[in-house]
């Protein structure tokens, strides 16, 4: 029952979703097929080109069937096709999300690794001055916004002291050491912000969990202090840190817009930012369809792991 | 000790704060070079006595633009905050004070949303209604309203049960009365807190709209614009980066003392909310 429960939910939310995503194209304060048609010639207008897109793409027909067709098509693949570069909507965004993508995965291998190392040195060491440096470490990194940090560096790094590329992307097969240095800076970038939140959520759990009595018990019993941090504190840490996932999941993601912008990345952001500026609505619309499902579903497997794993969780 | 400095690196900040604001006030009625005046015989000057900080690459005087950047930055950032707030407060608290099938509504629109993450919804939105200074305000609304909301339909159910509200509901109060005079009230702590973390995120949101050109269109301009537009000159013009940006961190960080200070005096407990940025 509860797990049908949640299975609603979900299909509930994937349908707002794609209502939401859906109406965005209809808010455009004039007619859609009318913008796409007169994109390539300026301001010329070409009546064939307006009726022959109003008929594909159904604008002629009311709301609700309009919606039917649109999602029918997303179903079989069918998305469109780009007015802009004339490529199929569906391969373009799909091919661009894996860059997008592989940039996440890896802003959040690294996050993981610096915050849970940060946050455990915070609590391990006695030392305030090493205290004193990783939570200013920690506040800039989550005062400073993503664009900010990514001119910061690129003018270190990139202008300076001419280190690392400004921009640019190369293929991992091309040479893993060229992908290396092109992909160090915006995996920084997108990933700072993300370390700081970790190493947080880290420090203030275990502190909270080592004034517990079971650490007290653990601690006569003369286990040492980071062998309880390790083994009796960290796996309760670790239910809050899924917890806040969601959040930092689409965090991760939105950050993927700044720095592939500035970084001039082939991710999916930065094909949304170019369909922005060339009108290019239905790619637009895509991407932000495909960006909220994937937040949903991942959100939804999180939450899915955790609930099945620790029983605890499954009340509301 | 620690607490005594926190007030005061706290009470410094809204010093500087205030300091910004007013600058941003005053602008049009100080003598200055105007921000859209195009020097010709002067591109790319480096910060000199004529040009305290500088020209761009049209021979716009950079001091100025950041004065009236400032305009449009805290403006944008203050204004967007404020209508949430209120907003969010009429749902919010309708939808923690009546519950029932209201609530679940409410909720479900609210989680939809935030699947979208922030920046995404925020440029949708204002690709379809067309950009411009008013549609900017919207979009950062429809874009913090899921928190802001989440947030005070907790306050608001942990306020519920409270024994004076049952002794005003036996006294025959309405529920407008209630959520008026008693639960409100009491959330303003709360709010307060929410304002000043949610300032910060409301001027990032802004200038990585403006930085991805989207949002403000001329003759507006603000500093993520400013900061965009250096970009390419970086290489032979650093002060044209250098200034916005450090004026720009000057005011996230002096933000962000003062959240962290009213947080840890009004609610300790509230940590949520510190979780989101976009």
């Amino acid at each position: 029952m509860y797990w049908a429960k949640k299975l609603f939910s979900f299909v509930l939310t994937s349908f707002l979703i794609s209502v939401i995503a859906f109406a965005f194209l209809r808010i455009l304060p004039s007619d859609p097929a009318y913008l796409i048609a007169s994109i390539d010639e300026g301001s010329h207008f070409d009546q064939e080109v307006y009726e022959f897109i109003q008929t594909k793409y159904h604008f002629d027909k009311p709301l609700l069937q309009q919606y039917i067709y649109w999602v029918k098509g997303l179903f079989v693949g069918n998305w469109g096709i780009s007015f802009y570069t004339g490529q199929k909507i569906f391969d373009q965004l799909f091919s661009s999300f894996g860059y997008s993508l592989q940039l996440v995965f890896l802003a959040w291998i690294f996050s993981l690794i610096t915050g849970l190392f940060c946050g455990f040195f915070l609590v391990i060491t006695n030392s305030n001055l090493i205290k004193f440096l990783i939570s200013t470490f920690g506040f800039l990194g989550l005062a400073i916004p993503n664009f900010l940090m990514g001119v910061i560096l690129v003018l270190i790094f990139g202008s300076i002291l001419g280190w690392l590329p400004v921009a640019g992307y190369r293929d991992f097969f091309e040479g893993p050491m060229s992908w290396f240095k092109y992909m160090i800076l915006p995996v920084l970038v997108l990933g700072s912000s993300y370390t700081a939140y970790i190493m947080q959520e880290i420090y203030s759990g275990l502190t909270e969990q080592l004034g517990k009595n079971y650490v007290q018990l653990a601690r006569i019993k003369g286990i040492n202090r980071i062998r309880v941090i390790l083994k009796h504190c960290f796996p309760n840490v670790l239910i809050q840190l899924g917890a806040l996932s969601s959040v930092q999941l689409s965090v991760l993601i939105g950050g993927t817009f700044i720095v592939e912008e500035i970084f001039v990345l082939p991710g999916l952001g930065r094909l949304m930012i170019e369909s922005v500026k060339t009108n290019d609505y239905m790619v637009l619309q895509g991407g932000i369809l495909i960006i909220a499902m994937f937040v949903l579903l991942l959100n939804t497997l999180v939450d899915f792991l955790f609930k099945y794993f620790d029983p605890r969780l499954r009340t509301d | 000790m620690f607490n005594r400095m926190k007030s005061n690196i706290a009470i410094f900040s809204c010093g500087i704060l205030v300091l910004f604001i007013l600058i941003a006030i005053v602008a049009p009625f100080i003598q200055l070079i105007q921000p859209l005046e195009m020097h010709s015989e002067s591109l790319f000057m480096p910060p000199n006595r004529e040009f305290l900080l500088g020209t761009d690459n049209f021979g716009r005087d950079q001091l100025s633009r950041l004065i009236f950047g400032a305009r449009i930055s805290l403006g944008v950032s203050f204004i967007s905050v404020i209508s949430t707030i209120i907003i969010a407060t009429i749902i919010g608290s309708i939808s923690g004070y009546i519950g029932g099938i209201t609530d679940e509504i409410i909720m479900k629109i609210m989680d939809t949303l935030l699947a979208f993450p922030t920046i995404v919804l925020a440029l949708g939105f204002l690709t379809f209604t067309g950009g411009g200074v008013f549609n900017l305000i919207v979009a950062i609304n429809i874009s913090l309203m899921p928190w802001f909301v989440k947030v005070i339909r907790a306050k608001i159910l942990s306020l519920k049960n409270n024994e004076y509200i049952a002794t005003s509901v036996a006294l025959g109060g309405s529920n407008q009365w209630i959520i008026m005079k008693h639960l409100i009230p009491n959330t303003f702590a709360t709010i307060l807190v929410l304002m000043s973390i949610s300032l910060p995120i409301a001027m990032i949101i802004e200038s990585s709209l403006s930085f991805m050109g989207i949002g403000i269109k001329l003759p507006y301009f603000s500093w993520g614009i400013m900061l965009r537009n250096s970009l390419v000159y970086m290489e032979n013009a650093p002060w044209l980066v250098v200034a916005p940006g450090v004026v720009f961190l000057i005011v996230t960080m002096t933000l962000g003392f003062i959240s962290n200070f009213l947080r840890d005096t009004l609610d300790p407990k509230m940590k949520f909310i510190t979780k989101f940025r976009i």
